[in-house]
C-alpha cells in the first residue's frame, strides 16, 4: 500500500504541469499550464514558491539555461520532476482513485 | 494591448526585498510582459513583493520579532519626550507662563496640532530604524510591524461604527480616523527613506 501523499492541489498541478511539459519546463510555460487548468490569471511568484518548495522536498530539481535578450538578459531556470516527484505523484493519483470510487456520481 | 516593462520596477523589487533571487522571475516577466496587459505586469510585481516578503519572514522570524520590538522601542523613544512636551504646549496655549519680564503664550488650540505633527514623525522613524538595523532585508521585515500598527484603525474603526449612535462624525473625529489610518503609510515611507543610498 503506497505511502499517503502530501502534494496539496497547487503541488500536484504544478507537478502534473512540469511533466506534460518536459524539457520546456520554465515559469512562462508552467504558468499558462496552469491558467489554462485553473481559468485565471496566475502569479508568477506563487508558482516559484510552490517550485522551490518542492525543490527543498526533492520532489524536483532546476537548471539555468541561457540568458536571452527577450528576457532583460536574465536566464531561464529550468525545472524537472524527480523520480521521487513522480512517484508522490502516482501515490496521489491512487489516493484520489480510491476516494473517487466511493462516489460514482462524480466518476 | 502590448507592455515594455519598466526597467525601473524590477530594480525597485530587488531593492525592496534583496534576500530573493529573483532574476529568473523576473525574466519570466520580462518575457511575457509583451503579450500582457499593464495590469498584469504591476500585478506579478506586486505579488512578488509579497511572496517575497512572506518567504523571508519565515524563514527569519526572530528577526521579525526584533522588527517588531525595535518599532515599538522607537515609538517609545520618540512620544515619551513628545507626550511631556505635548504638556507644555497646552499649558503654553491655554495661558501661557510669566518668565520673567516674558510673557510665554502660544496660539489657542495649538496643542491639538501637535500630534498631527509628532505621530507621523514617530512612525516614520519606527519604519526607519526597522530598515536601518535590518539593512539586508530591504522593506520585508516591515510588514508585520505595519500590519501590527494597521490592526490599530481597524480596531479603532469597529470601536467607532459600534458606538455611531453616540459618536459625531466631526471633524476632529474625522481628522483622527484618517491619521490613524496614514501611520501604515508613514511606516513605508520612513523604510523607504532608510534604503536611499548615502553620497559620499
Amino acid at each position: 500500500m503506497p505511502a499517503p501523499t502530501s502534494l496539496g492541489t497547487n503541488d500536484l498541478m504544478i507537478l502534473l504541469a512540469l511533466m506534460r511539459l518536459g524539457d520546456e519546463a520554465y515559469g512562462v510555460p508552467i504558468a499558462r499550464a496552469l491558467e489554462e487548468t485553473v481559468g485565471r490569471p496566475v502569479a508568477l511568484a506563487s508558482v516559484y514558491a510552490t517550485l522551490d518548495r518542492l525543490v527543498e522536498r526533492g520532489l524536483v530539481e532546476s537548471e539555468l539555461g541561457e540568458p536571452t535578450a527577450e528576457r532583460g538578459g536574465r536566464a531561464k531556470k529550468y525545472f524537472r520532476i524527480t523520480g521521487k516527484g513522480v512517484r508522490e505523484v502516482r501515490a496521489a493519483k491512487q489516493s484520489l482513485l480510491k476516494l473517487w470510487k466511493g462516489l460514482p456520481e462524480l466518476s | 494591448m502590448t507592455t515594455v516593462p519598466p526597467v525601473y520596477a524590477a530594480r525597485l523589487l530587488k531593492r525592496l526585498v534583496p534576500t530573493q533571487d529573483f532574476d529568473a522571475l523576473l525574466g519570466d516577466i520580462t518575457e511575457e510582459a509583451p503579450h500582457r496587459s499593464r495590469l498584469w505586469y504591476w500585478t506579478q510585481l506586486a505579488a512578488a513583493f509579497v511572496v517575497g516578503s512572506w518567504r523571508d519572514i519565515r524563514r527569519h522570524p526572530p528577526l521579525a520579532l526584533r522588527a517588531i520590538g525595535i518599532g515599538i522601542a522607537t515609538l517609545v523613544v520618540v512620544l515619551a519626550p513628545a507626550s511631556a512636551m505635548l504638556r507644555v504646549v497646552r499649558v503654553l496655549s491655554e495661558g501661557g507662563y510669566y518668565l520673567g519680564p516674558y510673557w510665554l503664550t502660544l496660539p489657542p488650540n495649538a496643542f491639538r496640532w501637535l500630534p498631527a505633527v509628532v505621530n507621523p514623525l514617530a512612525f516614520a522613524g519606527s519604519g526607519w530604524a526597522i530598515v536601518r538595523v535590518h539593512r539586508a532585508h530591504g522593506i520585508t521585515l516591515l510588514v508585520p510591524w505595519t500590519l501590527i500598527v494597521c490592526g490599530l484603525p481597524v480596531i479603532m474603526l469597529l470601536l467607532i461604527f459600534r458606538d455611531a449612535q453616540s459618536l459625531p462624525l466631526t471633524a476632529p473625529v474625522v481628522g483622527g480616523i484618517v491619521s490613524t489610518l496614514s501611520l501604515p503609510v508613514w511606516i513605508l515611507v520612513g523604510g523607504a527613506l532608510a534604503l536611499v543610498p548615502r553620497r559620499r
